[in-house]
C-alpha cells in the first residue's frame, strides 16, 4: 500500500489517546521541591558555595540554627558561654543519634571543624568558620572548649555553621566517599537515599530525629535551574515548592486556583560601588567625554547627591513589582548595627544640583553606570532607571555597559569601572563581617577590605569596626557597628545602597512556605496544609 | 584504503590538539574563575590559596604544558565547581543528550522524507504546499521559543505529557536509558521533537527538490517504459538517487543537534551535556569545557566517518582514497 498521511491516522489517534491518560501526581506526605541551585557536592565541607550547600540542612545539623531574625538558636549546642577572653565552653545536647544509630558526642564536634579547615582543592572552602580556632579541648562527651587565636565575640556565629559529620568517618574520607553516599551519614531531620548528580536528591524522614518531627516520610528535592521551567513544573504539578520566582511569574501563578507565593525582603542588597582610588577614574569624562584628570566621586558632596538623585521607591514599585525593597544602609533591619533612623531617603534632585554646584560640577560630569546581566534578577533594567536618575540630576551618561557575571567580575576586580552594580547577601547576625570585608582600607596582611572593590578608606571607620571586632558585650558592640554605619553612609557615603531583593517561594495546593530573611531555603521552612 | 583511514585518525588528532588551544586561550580572555567561585567573606589569602590550588598563579603556557601532560597520562582535569574529574561527569551526562540527538535524527528521517516525497511527487496538490510552507516555519523559529511554546500548550494547558526532566531509566550494559521505559519516553518526546523541527525541515526540503530533479531524468523514464511498478520506482530508483545529499546533511546537522542540544536541554531541564556545558561556561570551569569540546570533536569526526563510508554503500561508483 503507499505510504500516506491516510494510514498514519490511527496510529496517530492512539497515541494521543494513551499519553492523556497518564496524570503526573505525588502521593500525599511526601515533598517534591524544585530547587534553582543544584548540589554539584555532597560533602558538606567541600564549600560554602550555594552549590554546596543546598541538601545539607535535611541531613546534617549544626551547632545552630539562625531563626528568623538572624540570630543564632540552639541546635545541637545546648548553651556556649565565655570562660576567659580566649576561651569559650559549649554545653552539646545529649541523646542525639546520628543516622547509622550511633551517639553524637564532643569527638563528633572536634572531628568536624578539623576537616573543615583542611579541605584541599576547594575553590570556596569551609575554611573560613573555623579559622578564629586556636586549639580545641574535649572535656567530656558533651563539652567543648575552644580556644580562639584573639578575642572572637562571634565565635558561634562562625563555627555554628559547620556541618557535623561522624568522627567514625575517619581521616581518610573523601569528597568521593559523600558524593558516593557512602559517608552521607548526619543527625538532620531526613536520612539520604540517593543522588543523581544535577537533578535530584531523594532524602526520607529520620523517625529518630531529636528536633520537631519530619512533616513528610520522602523529600525529593529536583533541581531545576532554568527558571521558566521551574515555573512549568509548578503549574503542571511535577513538584510542589519551588523557590528563586522570577517577580515576572508571580502573577502567573498567583492566577492558578490553590497555588500561593511567599516573600520577604531578602539580606541580599544591590548597591553602587564606586571608584575612589584613581584619580583618572576610567570612566569617568567631563560633559564634553573627554577624560577628566580628576575624579569627581571622591568629593562626599558629590556621592551624596549621587544618592538623592536615585527615587528608589520608583526602582522597587515599577522595576521589581513591589518584590524590592528600598534600602538606606547596607545592613537589614533586625541585624545588630542597623540605624533605624537611616531609612532610605526620598529623591531631592534640587538639593542635589546645589550639592553638584557646591563640590564645583555645577554642570555635571560624565559616567557609565555598569552591571552584570545575570547575576542578579532584573539588573539591567535597574541600571538603566538609574542612569536616568542620574542623567535627570544634571550628570551626563555616557552610557550603561551591563556583561555576564563571568566577564563582570572579572572587569571589576581589574578596576575597569567607575561607578557599578555590586550584590552583597550578608545574613549574619550582626554586620561587623560585613562591614570589615567590605568597606575597611583595604589591608592585605590584616584581611580587611578583601572586597573593598572601591577603595573606600576612613580611618575613623576602621577604628570603630575594628573596636566592635574585639567587643564582647552585645549591647556595646551593636552601638559600634551603627556608629560605623552613620560614618560610611551618613557622612560619607562611601557606597550608595539601592535596594534589597525579595525572596520569593511559591507553592502549590497543600503545601506552604515559611519565608525567611537569610533567604536560605531550608526544608524544614516547608509545610503540609 | 587503510591510508585513507590513518589520514583521516592523524587529522582528527589535529584538530583536537588546535581545539583545547583555542579554548585555553579563550576561556583565560573571558575571565578568572576565581572570582565566580570565592565567597564573599573569603579573605585575601583564602583568595590566593584559591589561585595556587587551581594552578592560575603560573603563566598560561605552563598551564596548557601542564594540561597536555596530564592529556599523556589520561587526565583531563578535575572540574573547579564539582571537584570530580571532567570526562567522568561528561560520561555520565552524554546517554541522555545521546537519546535526544538520536530521537531527533530518528524523527526526522521517518517524519522528513516521506513528508519531502509526498512534496515532490505530488507538488501540486494543497497538502504539498502546506508541507513545504510548514517547513520555512521549522526551520526559522527560534528553537527555545518552540520549546517554551510546546511546554505552556501541551504540560500546563493541555496536561498530556511533562514538562521538564528525563523521567525514568532502565539501566542496560552500566548506563541509564531513558528511552526503555514509558515515563522516559514520555519526557522524551517534547524535547526530541523540539530539537528534531530544524532538521525534518532540511531534510523535507532536500527530499522533495531531490525527487523533482530526478523524476525528469531519462533513467526513470526507461524504467516505466520498462514496466516496473511505481512503487519500485519511486522506493528504489528515486530514493536511493537522492539519499546522498539527505545522508550528508543528516550526517553534518548530527553534530549540530548535539551542539543545539544545549537550548533545548535549558528549556526543557533535560540532564544531558549540552546543559553541563552553558553552566560549566557561565561558571568559567575550564576542565569541563575542553572535556566536552574533546568529546563533541571526536562524536564529529566519527559521524563524518560513517558519512563517508555510507556513500560507498549508496553509490557503487563511490571510491575513497587515491585512483589508481
Amino acid at each position: 500500500m503507499t505510504f500516506t498521511m491516510r494510514n498514519l491516522y490511527p496510529a496517530a489517534i492512539v497515541l494521543s489517546a494513551s499519553l492523556a491518560l497518564m496524570a503526573t501526581s505525588a502521593p500525599a506526605a511526601d515533598l517534591v521541591f524544585g530547587r534553582s541551585t543544584p548540589q554539584t557536592v555532597l560533602d558538606p565541607q567541600f564549600t560554602v558555595q550555594p552549590t554546596g550547600t543546598a541538601i545539607n540542612d535535611m541531613i546534617f545539623d549544626r551547632l545552630v540554627n539562625f531563626g528568623k531574625d538572624l540570630q543564632p538558636v540552639p541546635a545541637l549546642a545546648l548553651s556556649w558561654k565565655l570562660l576567659d577572653p580566649l576561651t569559650w565552653q559549649i554545653k552539646l545536647r545529649g541523646g542525639v543519634k546520628f543516622h547509622d544509630g550511633s551517639a553524637f558526642t564532643a569527638k563528633d564536634v572536634a572531628f568536624s571543624f578539623k576537616r573543615s579547615g583542611s579541605m584541599p582543592n576547594s575553590p570556596s572552602p569551609t575554611t573560613q568558620q573555623v579559622a578564629d580556632i586556636d586549639k580545641l579541648e574535649i572535656v567530656d562527651d558533651l563539652t567543648l572548649n575552644v580556644k580562639t587565636k584573639a578575642p572572637t565575640p562571634l565565635l558561634m556565629d562562625q563555627i555554628g555553621q559547620v556541618f557535623i559529620v561522624p568522627s567514625a568517618l575517619g581521616d581518610r574520607v573523601t569528597t568521593a566517599d559523600f558524593n558516593s553516599g557512602k559517608a552521607m551519614i548526619g543527625t538532620g531531620p531526613y536520612s539520604f537515599v540517593s543522588w543523581v548528580p544535577n537533578e535530584q536528591v531523594i532524602a526520607k524522614a529520620n523517625p529518630g530525629y531529636w528536633g520537631s518531627k519530619p512533616e513528610f516520610d520522602n523529600v525529593r528535592m529536583r533541581f531545576i535551574t532554568e527558571p521558566s521551567a521551574r515555573v512549568s513544573a509548578l503549574l503542571t504539578g511535577a513538584v510542589d515548592v519551588i523557590d528563586a520566582v522570577p517577580p515576572t511569574d508571580v502573577a502567573r501563578i498567583k492566577a492558578q486556583p490553590g497555588a500561593n507565593v511567599y516573600s520577604i525582603p531578602s539580606v541580599r542588597l544591590l548597591y553602587l560601588t564606586l571608584d575612589l582610588l584613581n584619580d583618572n577614574s576610567p570612566q569617568i569624562t567631563d560633559t564634553n567625554g573627554k577624560p577628566l584628570n580628576k575624579n569627581p566621586l571622591k568629593d562626599a558632596r558629590v556621592r551624596h547627591a549621587m544618592s538623592l538623585m536615585i527615587d528608589r521607591k520608583a526602582i522597587t514599585d515599577r522595576i521589581f513589582a513591589g518584590l524590592a525593597a528600598p534600602a538606606g544602609q547596607v545592613a537589614v533591619e533586625g541585624q545588630g548595627g542597623y540605624s533605624p533612623e537611616m531609612k532610605a531617603a526620598a529623591p531631592d534632585v534640587a538639593k542635589a544640583k546645589r550639592l553638584l554646584t557646591e563640590a564645583g560640577y555645577p554642570n555635571g560630569f560624565g559616567l557609565t553606570v555598569a552591571c552584570s546581566t545575570d547575576r542578579d534578577v532584573n539588573s539591567p533594567e535597574a541600571a538603566q532607571a538609574v542612569a536616568q536618575m542620574f542623567a535627570r540630576g544634571g550628570l551626563k551618561v555616557n552610557g550603561v555597559d551591563c556583561q555576564p557575571y563571568s566577564i563582570f567580575s572579572n572587569n571589576a576586580t581589574k578596576g575597569k569601572y567607575s561607578v557599578y552594580f555590586w550584590g552583597r547577601s550578608d545574613s549574619a547576625p550582626d554586620t561587623s563581617l560585613n562591614l570589615r570585608n567590605g568597606y575597611m582600607t583595604y589591608d592585605e596582611k590584616a584581611s580587611y577590605g578583601a572586597f573593598n572593590r572601591g577603595r573606600y578608606s576612613s580611618p575613623k571607620f576602621d577604628a570603630l569596626v575594628k573596636q566592635a571586632l574585639q567587643e564582647f558585650d552585645q549591647t556595646k558592640r551593636y552601638l559600634l557597628l551603627k556608629q560605623a554605619t552613620d560614618v560610611l553612609i551618613g557622612q560619607d557615603m562611601g557606597a550608595i545602597p539601592l535596594y534589597f531583593l525579595n525572596a520569593i517561594w511559591a507553592a502549590r495546593k497543600g503545601y506552604s512556605y515559611e519565608p525567611v530573611m537569610s533567604s536560605n531555603t531550608e526544608i524544614r521552612f516547608v509545610h503540609a496544609n | 584504503m587503510a591510508s585513507w583511514l590513518i589520514r583521516r585518525v592523524f587529522q582528527a588528532l589535529l584538530v583536537v590538539f588546535v581545539m583545547t588551544l583555542l579554548v585555553f586561550v579563550a576561556v583565560n580572555l573571558i575571565g578568572n574563575p576565581v572570582d565566580i567561585m570565592i565567597s564573599p567573606n573569603a579573605t585575601q589569602a583564602q583568595r590566593l590559596e584559591t589561585i595556587r590550588a587551581l594552578g592560575f598563579d603560573l603563566p598560561l603556557w605552563r598551564q596548557y604544558l601542564a594540561f597536555v601532560d596530564n592529556l599523556f597520562h589520561g587526565d583531563i582535569g578535575d572540574s573547579f565547581v564539582f571537584g570530580q574529574p571532567g570526562l567522568h561527569l561528561i560520561a555520565q551526562r552524554l546517554p541522555a543528550t545521546l537519546e535526544l540527538a538520536v530521537s531527533a535524527l530518528l524523527l526526522s528521517v521517518l517524519i522528513g522524507i516521506p513528508l519531502g516525497l509526498l512534496a515532490g511527487l505530488y507538488p501540486n496538490r494543497a497538502l504539498s504546499q502546506m508541507i513545504l510552507g510548514g517547513s520555512i516555519l521549522g526551520f526559522s523559529l527560534p528553537t527555545f521559543w518552540v520549546g517554551l511554546m510546546m511546554i505552556l500548550v501541551f504540560s500546563v494547558e493541555l496536561g498530556w505529557l511533562p514538562a521538564i526532566g528525563r523521567g525514568q531509566t532502565a539501566t542496560v550494559l552500566g548506563t541509564e536509558w531513558a528511552f526503555l521505559t514509558w515515563d522516559g519516553l514520555q519526557h522524551l518526546i517534547l524535547p526530541a521533537l523540539n530539537l528534531a523541527l530544524y532538521q525534518i525541515s532540511m531534510v523535507l526540503r532536500l527530499t522533495s527538490a531531490g525527487v523533482r530533479e530526478t523524476l525528469h531524468k531519462d533513467f526513470i523514464k526507461f524504467a516505466r517504459a520498462k514496466g516496473l511498478t511505481w512503487r519500485r520506482i519511486v522506493w528504489v530508483h528515486v530514493l536511493k538517487n537522492i539519499l546522498i545529499p539527505v545522508v550528508t546533511v543528516i550526517g553534518l546537522s548530527f553534530g549540530g543537534t548535539i551542539a543545539f542540544a544545549v537550548v533545548t536541554e535549558t528549556v526543557f531541564s533535560y540532564p544531558g551535556m549540552g546543559k553541563l556545558l552553558i553552566d560549566s561556561i557561565n561558571l568559567l570551569d575550564r576542565p569541563v569545557i575542553v572535556a566536552y569540546l574533546m568529546i563533541v570533536v571526536l562524536i564529529f569526526v566519527t559521524v563524518n566517518l560513517v558519512v563517508d563510508l555510507t556513500y560507498v554503500l549508496l553509490d557503487p561508483r563511490v571510491r575513497l582514497g587515491d585512483r589508481e
